[in-house]
């Protein structure tokens, strides 16, 4: 299935686009979708993303699901649709 | 009593018979207001009559730094002006950085209250205690930057800080704003207020330090803030060298930049081109206000077309937005040139730039046409025509007259049912989130005593994801009357009255804002504050000037959003399909006012809450 990866600034730089369109079998989760990008960009997309220590997602790092925050979803195991955009925001103030 | 931070001293200048005096600033007053808009709100609702013109000599002007202004710690050169706003007719409250604040301090004074009316153009010079009043006559018509400079040769002193208004405040157009360096105290038309004073410019020298009570105090809370300046993961590593304008990478992926008078949130989407990486092409240094080391502000010269060569301090993010998506503008220099063109006109961006979207949409749908814009294509996207529309407003020449006093004012001289596109509440044209997919910071726009205002009650959880207090549905409505009223207080406490930057809060010591600003309270002034003590401040001064805005014929109807935001779901982005519906709105009002301890019915404050906060004579005024 078709997933859209949405990044800005800091991540989208390291990825080298806003908008990736990333192909995962069905019944993938949040956790497998970071997984593939681990893989797919290495230690430059992990180091923005993941505590070097623990692995976990960084706490200031947000992902969203069709613009809903994973945590008020089912964090890590949301289940991911194809045409799903997956948003990935570094730590973002200002204004 | 307090023995430091504080001067001890308000300054009062009767610009209608050319005196000044000195009055004393009780431990009472800087225990229960602290300083900026709480000593303005403060002032405001005890000394402007019901019912007076914002523009007439019954209105104030009250300029007031805060305590830990000028005392060395970092972020706290700030200054709110308060005065009736012309704009609205609710409380008019903006603040600025740089050093004007600072100076004010170092002259000795807590604040400045202007009253009356001069019978010339004039502009005072404070110089410690000496005050003099200066013709203006030669300098009336100046654009602000020239201004400044003409004011500092005349004083023979490059170092004097100056606050001054444009064209625009000269006109009484109600967007104007105060200039201070290239800063504004942009919003709710507070320049014309001082246009209609015939007052051009305020001039401040001051050489005195500001005491502090306890050194040790001082460097343990000073090292603790910086601490927190250190740990975050934004403030030094992006925001320091990007500055405001990345967040519109942010509302741009989360589908609430609002675009084409917010016709066109989600769908059109220029980030590529105005966002934080084409602004930085343009950057050439930046600027740090007094004590700050975080130096957010940019400055930036465009590069393209008729453009080219034209320096900014800017554009911040506002302006990005009513300047460029808001406009249907797609290009960084436009947006250059039009900030730089706002500051020197005096002209409040965000509203100026709302407002020629307002007209250009109309434009678009026939309403207004050729005739009636002087023959300027107004077609969203016409940088030429923004423009040239900036410098009608200032002036008020043709098209420019009928769009000078905002949106609002524009749609009732216009008719034809055009409200309902004048983005704005209470008058106030509204800042660039679109709240259809944020419903806190909605109810924020709904309820801030200024108006259509971001900076009263920044939902930073809803847009930088932040979970303090508490982790938010930036789609939800449940939680968000007490949600807005936490973000209300403390913003008001600590960094409207403190005041300081409101960058401190979202992105160094938002769990701890309140414990931040006791603890630098205590150790400057020498006043014993708890966290609840400060929260507290923040309270009161929100039921005050919520309290000047009811005894000015305010009510619960004009707590509301522009009708497309209730009627119009979002189209496209990461935000489509959301809106705030009118029953959002008011079940949010509900559960606001309730917690307030206001009345549900009519949002009037009640006699237990004003007496619970020491505003009993706010309630005997009221005849509550």
């Amino acid at each position: 299935m078709k997933i859209t990866l949405h990044t800005i600034l800091g991540i989208k730089e390291v990825i080298g686009q806003r908008l990736s369109e990333i192909d995962l079998p069905p019944g993938s989760t949040v956790e497998d979708f970071l997984t593939y990008m681990k893989e797919r960009w290495g230690d430059k997309v992990s180091a923005r993303l993941f505590d070097p220590d623990s692995g976990a997602v960084l706490p200031y790092v947000r992902i969203m699901v069709n613009g809903q925050t994973i945590q008020l979803l089912e964090g890590m195991e949301t289940l991911l649709k194809e045409g799903d955009e997956v948003l990935i925001l570094p730590p973002v103030s200002g204004g | 009593m307090y023995s430091g931070g504080y001067a001890g001293k308000i300054l009062r200048i009767n610009l209608s018979n050319r005196t000044s005096t000195e009055e004393r600033l009780s431990e009472e007053m800087a225990r229960d207001f602290i300083g900026g808009a709480g000593f303005g709100i403060k002032h405001l609702f005890d000394e402007v009559k019901p019912g007076v013109d914002p523009l007439g000599p019954g209105n104030i002007l009250v300029f007031a730094p805060g305590p830990l202004t000028g005392a060395g710690v970092p972020c706290a050169s700030r200054l709110a002006v308060t005065g009736k706003s012309p704009l609205t007719g609710a409380v008019g409250m903006a603040l600025s950085g740089g050093e004007f604040p600072t100076e004010i301090k170092f002259a000795g004074w807590d604040a400045i209250i202007i009253e009356g009316k001069a019978d010339k153009p004039t502009y005072v010079a404070i110089t410690g205690k000496n005050v003099r009043f200066h013709d203006a006559v030669h300098a009336w018509g100046t654009l602000t930057f020239d201004c400044q400079q003409i004011i500092k040769n005349e004083l023979h002193d490059q170092n004097v800080r100056v606050c001054c208004i444009g064209p625009a405040g000269e006109h009484l157009s109600r967007m104007a704003c105060i200039i201070n360096e290239r800063r504004a105290v942009g919003r709710k038309g507070l320049g014309a207020v001082m246009g209609s004073k015939n007052l051009k410019a305020i001039a401040v020298r001051g050489t005195d330090p500001v005491a502090i009570a306890s050194e040790e105090k001082y460097k343990i809370a000073r090292a603790a803030m910086l601490k927190a300046f250190k740990d975050s993961p934004v403030l030094y590593p992006e925001f320091s060298h990007h500055g405001t304008p990345m967040v519109t990478d942010l509302t741009g992926a989360m589908g609430v930049l609002p675009a084409k008078n917010w016709s066109a949130t989600g769908e059109f989407v220029p980030v590529e081109r105005i966002g934080r990486d084409a602004q930085a092409t343009r950057k050439v240094g930046r600027e740090h206000c007094h004590d700050c080391p975080v130096g957010c502000s940019q400055l930036k010269v465009a590069k393209t077309g008729a453009y080219a060569g034209i320096l900014s301090e800017g554009p911040d993010y506002e302006t990005v937005y009513s300047f460029g998506s808001g406009v249907g503008i797609s290009e960084v220099d436009p947006i250059i040139a039009a900030d730089r063109l706002a500051d020197e006109l005096g002209l409040d961006s965000i509203s100026s730039g709302v407002t020629i979207a307002f007209a250009m949409e109309l434009f678009e749908k026939g309403i207004l046409t050729l005739e009636d814009t002087d023959g300027i294509d107004l077609h969203f996207g016409n940088d030429e025509a923004m423009m040239k529309v900036l410098r009608k407003i200032a002036f008020r020449d043709g098209l420019g007259d009928l769009l000078a006093d905002g949106s609002l004012a524009a749609a009732k001289k216009i008719g034809k049912g055009t409200e309902k596109y004048a983005m704005q509440v209470k008058g106030l044209e509204l800042p660039g989130y679109d709240v259809r997919a944020l419903k806190a910071h909605g109810l924020g726009y709904a309820t801030a005593y200024t108006g259509g205002d971001h900076c009263r009650s920044y939902a930073f959880q809803e847009v930088f994801g932040i979970p303090v207090p508490w982790q938010v549905d930036r789609f939800a409505t449940e939680g968000k009357g007490k949600l807005t009223i936490w973000n209300q207080d403390v913003r008001t406490s600590t960094l409207d009255c403190a005041p300081m930057c409101g960058f401190l809060l979202d992105m160094a010591v938002p769990a701890t804002a309140c414990q931040n600003t006791a603890s630098l309270m205590e150790a400057v002034t020498g006043l014993s504050f708890t966290p609840e003590d400060v929260l507290k401040v923040g309270e009161r001064v929100n039921n005050l000037a919520k309290a000047f805005n009811v005894r000015e014929g305010f009510t619960r109807a004009d707590d509301a959003l522009p009708e497309r935001l209730m009627t119009e779901p979002l189209t496209a982005g990461a935000s489509k399909g959301h809106v705030i519906s009118r029953q959002d709105l008011d079940k949010m009002l509900d559960e606001y006012y309730s917690l307030r301890g206001w009345d549900v019915k009519t949002g009037m404050p009640t006699r237990e809450k004003l007496t619970d906060l020491g505003l009993t004579y706010v309630a005997d005024a009221l005849r509550l």
